[in-house]
């Protein structure tokens, strides 16, 4: 919300955003969707929906409806956030075929066309919060897009060999597998600038039942419709015998800490720690391989969660006041 | 809801006879108002003692100092705007050396520097004393030339100084750190001559003092009653004067002061320590000329924190101005 002692007139974009999500899968992805169309200091040029992890062989699965479904969740939320008008796109069908073919989408010809324009010096953030198909397939299909992005994703192996792992996760980050080639055309060859949050560092954005209750629950139709997201899945699982417990990941909120929240002079994330390192190549297996020419990429090791819960708390409530809870 | 509020009040009872510490604020009140959020949480403390708040002065040049004549007097002035709204009318309020030190072994002279000596050589009291600097070290220094023995019987909490080897340093930040250049000699006394007792938040530390604006807006200016509401224009109109310089306001502040008070008043209350923060234990090294540290292996300790408990002092702000907005 504006207001006269911080006018949101000062605060103009610092930095374009493309948000690039699996948005029918896990909803952390629709709660990062929120927390970025709430946040004036950056433009959000595009939302894509994309495919999501079905952890078997799905070269033959058609995922026409789990995209229409993303796409519809990421408009439902946009319009709550009352941000009808960003465009959102289809992200690719099918995983890379080989490391040379795109596969076309509107998401990744958005990707390429945001990444040439040459009207603006906002930096251009792709924040991916799932597979990395549409990214890798921008690459292909326009290279120069290399120098003029930073890849900010949520996915990978520990870079950490003593970072603690949860039983029975495998050398195969979930995201990571979503689409392993289009994750080694980034790493291995693109060049491409990458702010990695790996599967131990995005583990760490911890919730609990009780504050999503307190905090989202009643606090707008936003809070409530992502309140009802969380409790579907939780009740999903349930049925699978797999009770979810009393916490919740909010995984790909990360995303919008470090593009929406820099510090203001010498601007920088601050509060979040990270290890520059040269780009590992990624092996099939999932796990890295040490390549010293690879390009520089920074690897969070740690991510202030105080400032991006509360950062994304205090918007959705002060969205409540605009769209209060729906009478019931 | 008032009277429930003072139900619990009295079963937490923190009487006016609890202090369990003294404290001297002493910081650049007429600059960036990440002084003020210390100081008024500093004043909303129960257990801390603030025996006295020096308003000092900033860099030659600064554009914060530059809109006043008698920067000291300008700090102490809003300084006493600050303790009026936490309704601490009581407070000692006195002013700092108009100006940087010259000569390492010629101290300059003020109340906030006869302040300090006056408190650390009672032989009344002994709560431990801290004096929290969130800009130069002007007063310290020149209190510790003036009086040697006051370095037994304090410990001096600074926000300032260049990042220690192997913390990250932000993209077209200066060699200079901005509180050590307010008076950079007065640093070297402290650090290089001088054998008082230093907690250090350097750069990068104070830098993790991150808040946005929705939180701000929400928990500071809606909830934080006059105090609250005047705290959030002052930080407002920063994010309003950057913009006139060029620079792009962004949706965040680096309360950077406030690990003052986190190191203060918010110990563990059994084996009293800053508790949830990280620090290592250094050897103090030099400072140089250019505001950098040259390795001292002789150096007595120097404790440096590296990671502050940022949820623990911005609820605890938060609450303390709910609180005292329900007065």
């Amino acid at each position: 919300m504006d207001h006269p002692f911080w006018p949101l007139k000062y605060v103009v974009p610092h930095a374009r955003v493309i948000s690039d999500n699996d948005y029918s899968g896990d909803p952390d992805g629709l709660a990062q969707l929120a927390h970025h169309l709430l946040s004036p200091s950056v433009d959000v040029r595009a939302v894509i929906g994309t495919r999501l992890g079905i952890m078997r062989d799905d070269r033959d699965h058609d995922f026409t409806p789990v995209i229409d479904t993303a796409v519809q969740y990421a408009r439902e939320v946009a319009a709550l956030c009352g941000r009808e008008e960003v465009p959102v796109l289809r992200g690719g069908l099918h995983r890379l075929p080989d490391a040379e073919t795109p596969v076309d989408s509107a998401g990744a010809r958005f990707i390429v066309q945001e990444a040439m324009r040459d009207d603006t010096d906002l930096p251009l953030f792709v924040c991916c919060g799932a597979g990395l198909t549409e990214v890798a397939s921008a690459y292909l299909m326009e290279p120069r897009i290399a120098e003029r992005m930073t890849l900010v994703w949520i996915g990978g192996y520990e870079h950490d060999e003593t970072a603690p792992r949860g039983p029975g996760s495998g050398d195969l980050e979930y995201n990571l597998s979503i689409d392993l080639l289009a994750g080694q055309v980034i790493f291995n060859r693109s060049g491409i600038e990458v702010w990695q949050v790996p599967r131990n560092v995005y583990r760490q954005c911890m919730t609990s039942r009780a504050e999503l209750i307190v905090r989202l629950g009643g606090n707008g139709a936003l809070g409530d419709y992502l309140l009802q997201k969380i409790v579907l899945i939780s009740e999903r699982f349930s049925e699978f015998g797999i009770p979810l417990g009393e916490s919740y990941v909010l995984g790909d909120s990360p995303l919008a800490l470090l593009t929406v929240l820099p510090t203001m002079m010498e601007s920088e994330v601050s509060s979040s720690d990270w290890t520059d390192l040269p780009c590992p190549r990624i092996l099939d297996s999932g796990r890295y391989e040490p390549n010293p020419q690879g390009q520089t990429i920074r690897a969070f090791s740690r991510i202030d969660n105080r400032t991006m819960l509360e950062d994304f708390f205090a918007k959705v409530t002060l969205r409540a006041r605009v769209v209060p809870n729906p009478s019931i | 809801m008032g009277a429930t509020m003072s139900k619990y009040r009295s079963a937490w009872s923190v009487a006016a006879d609890a202090k369990r510490i003294r404290v001297i604020c002493d910081n650049d009140y007429a600059g960036d108002p990440d002084g003020l959020v210390q100081l008024a949480h500093h004043l909303l403390s129960p257990t801390v003692d603030i025996v006295g708040i020096i308003g000092t002065h900033l860099a030659v040049g600064d554009h914060w100092g530059s809109q006043h004549e008698d920067v000291p007097l300008a700090a102490a002035q809003i300084a006493r705007k600050v303790a009026r709204l936490c309704k601490r009318d009581e407070v000692k309020i006195v002013t700092g050396a108009r100006g940087h030190m010259v000569d390492h072994r010629d101290p300059l002279d003020s109340d906030g520097i006869q302040l300090i000596i006056e408190e650390a050589m009672r032989d009344d009291v002994d709560t431990p004393l801290y004096v929290v600097c969130g800009a130069s070290l002007t007063e310290i220094a020149c209190a510790w030339l003036i009086e040697p023995r006051i370095a037994e019987r304090l410990t001096v909490v600074w926000i300032g100084g260049h990042e220690h080897p192997g913390a990250p340093v932000a993209p077209g930040a200066p060699d200079m750190e901005y509180n050590l250049n307010i008076d950079r000699i007065s640093g070297q006394v402290v650090f290089n001559d001088s054998n008082l007792n230093i907690w250090q938040f350097p750069r990068d530390a104070y830098r993790q003092a991150l808040a946005s604006r929705a939180e701000l807006e929400l928990r500071m200016h809606r909830r934080g009653g006059k105090l609250g509401r005047f705290l959030f224009a002052r930080l407002g109109a920063v994010a309003a004067n950057v913009s006139g310089f060029g620079m792009v306001a962004r949706e965040t502040y680096v309360l950077g002061d406030s690990p003052l008070v986190l190191a203060t008043a918010l110990q563990s209350m059994f084996e009293s320590e800053p508790a949830s923060c990280h620090w290592d234990e250094r050897r103090c090294p030099f400072i140089n000329d250019e505001g950098l540290y040259v390795d001292n292996p002789d150096g007595r300790p120097l404790r440096v924190f590296t990671h502050i408990d940022n949820r623990l002092w911005l609820e605890d702000l938060f609450a303390k101005l709910e609180l005292l907005a329900e007065r």
